[in-house]
């Protein structure tokens, strides 16, 4: 517990929280942008085009989120070349849990600040649709369990370089993998976590041409795939804190 | 002994030598490939309705790169050109160097700006290449080329910008996150009457980015006034924050 409040003292006036505060701040911009240019009948099934919208919108700004607060988390570590005091005063395990707790903490406000914010856009623009806690538990679990595991992947990587350079562009290029396993055939998208955003939308929809109408429904939630999703993590997070252990201060 | 003077292009060149054999140039040829490749999979998977050829692929091809890539790959230039400073002390010595402070300033930026205008050749080059791989016939129109050259020079004042904030916040991964933020404000701006005063918006109205016709019709000399104005007043910021801020080694 002591070494999780060092970590904290560290972030003290480091505006850690400016990233997701910030991101945060641009879905809101985003989803009014898109509910103010749908005319009052789309509006009927509102609740349904959110929550099919914000994973979207996830998949591209969540894995840059996460590679930019495990970089800050790790990154002063590497600035104040910190690391063989820290190690000769704490156990090195806990330095990497703890910037682990820290950061997924962080990611877990974030996921709370988004479904309120899915609250307050139903209230605000009068979304007649009911909106279904059991929709609202899913999007919940998969933005925190997808974030929460790229934040590890993204740890050991910033951790493991001196130049925080690759990992961000990692994070950079997992967005464009997110962003194309949308496109991706149903099994192709279980294979990097970065499609996971869209493995666990529970909503899908259908665009009749002749009509021009857009019918959403939902789909049953991917149990299998988060469970592959936090095996992965597990083996992640005991390989990942190994090498860290064995590395070289 | 009064020390000599270093002038302008010494400095360009030392910073040139900077990003000799830099990671930068690792970001620079893989992240415009991903939406290349991206954007003429959707190109072919349309190509029912996308009956533009050329124009039609152009679309594509920036319907991911300038709203999401351009700015976050301009930023992680920016970053690492200030990210050498801040390691070893490296700001006092170049603080303490018989440079004007401006001269310092400007030759980061000069650095960023012509890698950035590489980057858009690049495209363009993957962007032919792609074309010619779909079977499209001939060479596009050189309104195209123009229209990336164009972009670059939107891009300048973002990247004066981002080369402002990654010497004021002293973190690469802010930066990075930033040019992220930015970029889909910007898209959020562009679609907005708004969209001629935002710098990161002007950067993909240059860039004509997924539109067939000229985005900016008459407005050509009001982009131009724009970009420039940005590009000087972001320059201004810098060389006197730079001035008069305490190094903070």
């Amino acid at each position: 517990m002591k070494g999780f409040w060092t970590e904290i003292k560290k972030i003290k006036r480091k505006w850690i929280w400016g990233a997701p505060a910030g991101i945060f701040l641009v879905d809101l911009a985003w989803m009014c942008w898109t509910l103010s240019e749908l005319e009052s009948g789309e509006l009927k099934d509102g609740c349904y085009r959110i929550l099919m919208s914000l994973p979207m919108i996830n998949t591209i700004t969540l894995p840059v989120l996460a590679a930019v607060l495990a970089s800050r988390l790790c990154d002063m570590e590497n600035k104040g070349n910190t690391y063989k005091l820290l190690c000769t005063l704490q156990e090195k395990g806990a330095i990497f849990r703890n910037k682990f707790i820290l950061g997924g903490l962080h990611i877990l406000v974030f996921a709370f600040l988004q479904l309120s914010m899915i609250v307050f856009l139903v209230w605000y623009y009068r979304i007649p649709q009911e909106l279904e806690a059991e929709q609202m538990v899913y999007f919940f679990l998969s933005t925190c369990a997808t974030t929460i595991v790229l934040l590890l992947l993204q740890e050991v990587l910033s951790l493991m370089m001196d130049n925080q350079l690759y990992p961000l562009f990692i994070g950079l290029i997992g967005t464009f993998v997110g962003l194309f396993s949308w496109f991706f055939s149903l099994p192709l998208r279980y294979l990097t976590p970065w499609g996971y955003y869209c493995v666990g939308c529970t909503i899908n929809n259908i665009y009749y041409k002749e009509t021009r109408e857009v019918v959403f429904y939902t789909v049953s939630f991917s149990y299998g795939g988060f469970a592959a999703l936090l095996l992965f993590a597990a083996v992640l997070y005991i390989y990942g804190k190994n090498l860290f252990l064995k590395k070289e201060v | 002994m009064k020390a000599k003077k270093i002038g302008l292009t010494a400095c360009i060149k030392a910073e040139n030598m900077k990003l000799k054999r830099s990671f930068i140039w690792i970001a620079f040829f893989i992240v415009p490939v991903i939406p290349a490749l991206m954007g003429t999979g959707n190109y072919l998977q349309n190509i029912d309705v996308l009956k533009m050829e050329w124009f039609s692929l152009w679309t594509q091809h920036t319907l991911f790169y300038s709203n999401f890539f351009y700015a976050p790959l301009i930023a992680v230039y920016c970053a690492y050109t200030w990210r050498v400073e801040n390691f070893n002390h490296n700001r006092n010595a170049l603080m303490t160097a018989p440079v004007p402070t401006g001269y310092i300033f400007f030759a980061k930026q000069l650095n960023i700006f012509w890698v950035t205008l590489l980057t858009q050749i690049w495209v363009w080059v993957l962007y032919v290449l792609c074309g010619k791989t779909a079977g499209l016939p001939g060479l596009p129109d050189s309104v195209i080329f123009y229209w990336l050259i164009r972009g670059a020079w939107g891009g300048m004042g973002v990247a004066t910008l981002l080369l402002l904030a990654s010497m004021v916040v002293r973190s690469f991964a802010v930066p990075v996150a930033f040019g992220l933020v930015g970029g889909i404000t910007g898209l959020l701006a562009s679609n907005s009457k708004y969209g001629m005063y935002y710098p990161f918006s002007l950067m993909m109205m240059g860039m004509n980015s997924n539109q067939y016709e000229n985005a900016l019709g008459g407005e050509e000399l009001q982009f131009m006034i724009f970009s420039t104005l940005y590009i000087v007043l972001f320059s201004l910021c810098g060389i006197r924050w730079l001035a008069v801020r305490d190094v903070k080694a």
